[in-house]
């Protein structure tokens, strides 16, 4: 007699295995894509954001910022705490800018230079990893209880804050789980991870924590605090304009 | 001048979308700064050291107020300074209050505003409406100018026509002549790119260029020169028969064409440290042969002894007013490092002038709280004792400055 329970078992074996390979036929680019969801909702957006600065667990500095993002990697930052009120840094691109209120004229800066301050700008400013960054490889591993992809990240520009960052993603949800983040020298510059909330409804990323492996004393929590779509005005990402009180809220 | 006044008059009185402006702020910051000073005994000028506040601490406390309501921006300050023995001034001072507009492409600023130009750090030869005077020691509020202005920008253009000191007299010199001014931005792949034109009521016409490029990750350079058709000098015109004047012979007077120029670079390492270099060349700054004659006057008038004492030291006060200026030299050279960390921010730099040798060195340091910013710094003049900077009634400051924001 023909055992049918052999049938069934391939069959299932079969459609674990189909399942599997579906898993796995995603693209690690449409994975990136995926996971960039989980914190750019819209094309054009504006978000606030607020920096914790942590030093051996204590509460050292906070700071908040407001970011305009539009396509084409171009994004405003104005800083909005007390200490920093009225500084703006505009980023298009590989290219830099800061205004100081002190001096009230906008200055190029390099990207090194974006790493100076309280939240390196590319943290606050950088909602999308697709835009920056090429997925070198993807490897299925387990991430305590669920299936995940480990994506190393390589910059498609020099000029980007991160040479190198090792991302890992829920591989069926995209949402982002911990990222190892490496400066040019290949140094491990900070270590994040990612926490989730309901924001409008919808699962996304609230929070970031960033644990700084030079300064080990440090973290940071990065609070994702509103993001709206929100078109700002061309004339906005033209360094020259920065001098204009228009763009402080 | 008229046409101008007309345009931005219709202009203004268009349609101006404010739809997307946010709301009304406003930031005070609390500032308390002392300052001690060390009178230079082997200036020509120390006879006059009391009358110039040589060796003179100060204290000072104010109150700095920036903000906008809807359209209209401005800035203040109001502060108590009192510099030992004197009593105490309290005076206050309105930094920037202008209105700002757009109708389309075109956006609009009317009143008085911070117009800063030019990319370089240690001196700007593009700075032509704020002629913002650079290196302070203790950092102060800029005052704004005048300006009727006009600008328009695309995603990497922008041009900027100022119409600065509307209504002053022709006769106005520096940062107060009446004058039209241009300025042309480009983003370029290569390079930020900068064109100036201007019209000064007595400075004549006046052009420049300048560029900003980021060739490495960690390296911007910079340069920018202008050149001029008339130049406001500091001359001092002394009496041809007598050793002591009777009133300060020390005048701005506008003369014959110049140039200026600054080349410089910035370097800014991963580990958050920069250094800064930068070079210029000022021809409105005194030539040589005019340090000489200003060298042998100080020697004159010290060496008249048929005057009393304070006839002598109040030429010799006189003449430290050619001290006062942007530029003591027209070659100059200045050597910055800097690290930018998050809570201690510690910089120093050197001003060297290869004509005499003299320098000044300046370092400061900062440190940054959540809200709080407590800075120290000290600067000190060097060099042969006949250099400029070692003839300047104090041979060195030193300050310490709390600041703290709202």
């Amino acid at each position: 007699m023909f055992d049918f329970s052999y049938v069934h078992r391939g069959l299932l074996l079969a459609a674990l295995a189909f399942g599997a390979s579906t898993a796995h036929a995603e693209s690690p680019e449409a994975l990136l894509k995926r996971a960039d969801t989980w914190r750019l909702s819209a094309e054009h957006m504006k978000a606030e954001t607020r920096i914790e600065v942590m030093r051996n667990g204590a509460l050292e500095k906070e700071r908040d910022y407001l970011v305009f993002l539009r396509p084409g990697r171009e994004s405003l930052v104005l800083m909005q705490s007390p200490a920093e009120k009225g500084q703006k840094v505009l980023m298009k691109g590989d290219d830099f800018w800061m205004f100081l209120p002190g001096s009230q004229r906008p200055i190029r800066i390099t990207p090194t230079q974006k790493l100076i301050g309280d939240a390196a700008a590319g943290d606050v400013a950088t909602l999308s990893w697709s835009e920056d960054y090429s997925p070198s490889q993807a490897v299925a591993e387990k991430c305590e209880t669920v299936a995940c992809t480990h994506l190393t990240l390589i910059a498609k520009q020099a000029s980007v804050t991160y040479a190198r960052i090792e991302l890992w993603v829920d591989t069926k949800s995209a949402q982002p789980l911990k990222a190892d983040l490496y400066v040019v020298s290949e140094k491990l510059a900070k270590r994040a991870r990612f926490e989730v909330g309901t924001v409008s409804g919808k699962p996304q990323v609230t929070s970031m924590i960033i644990d700084d492996e030079i300064l080990t004393t440090r973290r940071t929590v990065l609070h994702y605090r509103s993001r709206t779509a929100y078109e700002a005005p061309e004339a906005w990402f033209n360094p020259m304009y920065l001098t204009r009180n228009a763009v402080t809220p | 001048m008229k046409p101008l006044l007309a345009l931005a008059t219709g202009l203004l009185a268009s349609t101006v979308s404010a739809a997307d402006w946010p709301e009304t702020t406003l930031d005070w910051t609390l500032r308390a700064q002392a300052e001690a000073r060390s009178a230079n005994p082997d200036s020509a000028l120390a006879p006059a050291a009391q009358i110039l506040g040589a060796g003179r601490d100060c204290g000072a406390g104010e109150v700095r107020l920036r903000g906008r309501v809807g359209q209209v921006g401005f800035a203040g300050q109001a502060w108590a300074a009192s510099c030992d023995p004197s009593g105490v001034d309290r005076d206050g001072r309105v930094d920037e209050l202008f209105w700002e507009g757009e109708a389309g492409p075109q956006h609009f600023t009317l009143g008085k505003k911070v117009v800063s130009w030019d990319v370089g750090f240690a001196f700007r030869p593009l700075d032509v409406v704020q002629r913002e005077n650079r290196r302070a020691l203790i950092d102060q509020q800029l005052e704004g100018v005048p300006v009727v202005m006009l600008e328009h920008f695309s995603s990497r253009l922008a041009s900027t026509l100022v119409f600065a000191n509307p209504g002053q007299s022709d006769q106005a010199l520096r940062r107060d002549e009446q004058a039209l001014a241009w300025r042309g931005f480009a983003q370029t792949t290569a390079a930020d790119l900068h064109l100036l034109a201007r019209w000064g009521a007595q400075e004549r016409a006046s052009l420049g260029a300048g560029f900003s490029a980021v060739p490495l990750d960690s390296l911007e350079l910079h340069g920018s020169t202008r050149w001029g058709q008339r130049a406001t000098r500091l001359v001092g015109t002394w009496p041809s028969n007598q050793p002591l004047a009777t009133a300060s012979p020390w005048q701005d007077e506008v003369g014959g064409a110049f140039w200026q120029a600054l080349i410089g670079a910035q370097w800014t390492g991963e580990n958050k440290v920069s250094v800064l270099a930068e070079a210029w060349y000022d021809g409105t700054a005194p030539s040589e042969s005019e340090w000489d004659a200003w060298h042998a006057r100080n020697a004159t008038i010290s060496a008249f002894a048929y005057a009393p004492d304070i006839a002598r030291a109040g030429n010799l006060a006189w003449n430290a007013q050619a001290l006062g200026q942007v530029n003591l030299h027209r070659a100059n050279l200045l050597l910055r490092a800097a690290y930018g960390g998050d809570t201690w921010q510690p910089e120093v730099d050197w001003l060297y002038t290869p004509a005499d040798g003299g320098s000044v060195l300046s370092a400061a340091l900062a440190w940054q709280g959540d809200r709080l910013r407590i800075e120290a710094g000290a600067r000190s003049y060097l060099g042969p004792t006949g250099s400029l900077y070692r003839q300047l009634p104090d041979r060195g400051n030193a300050y310490l400055m709390m600041t703290l924001p709202f």
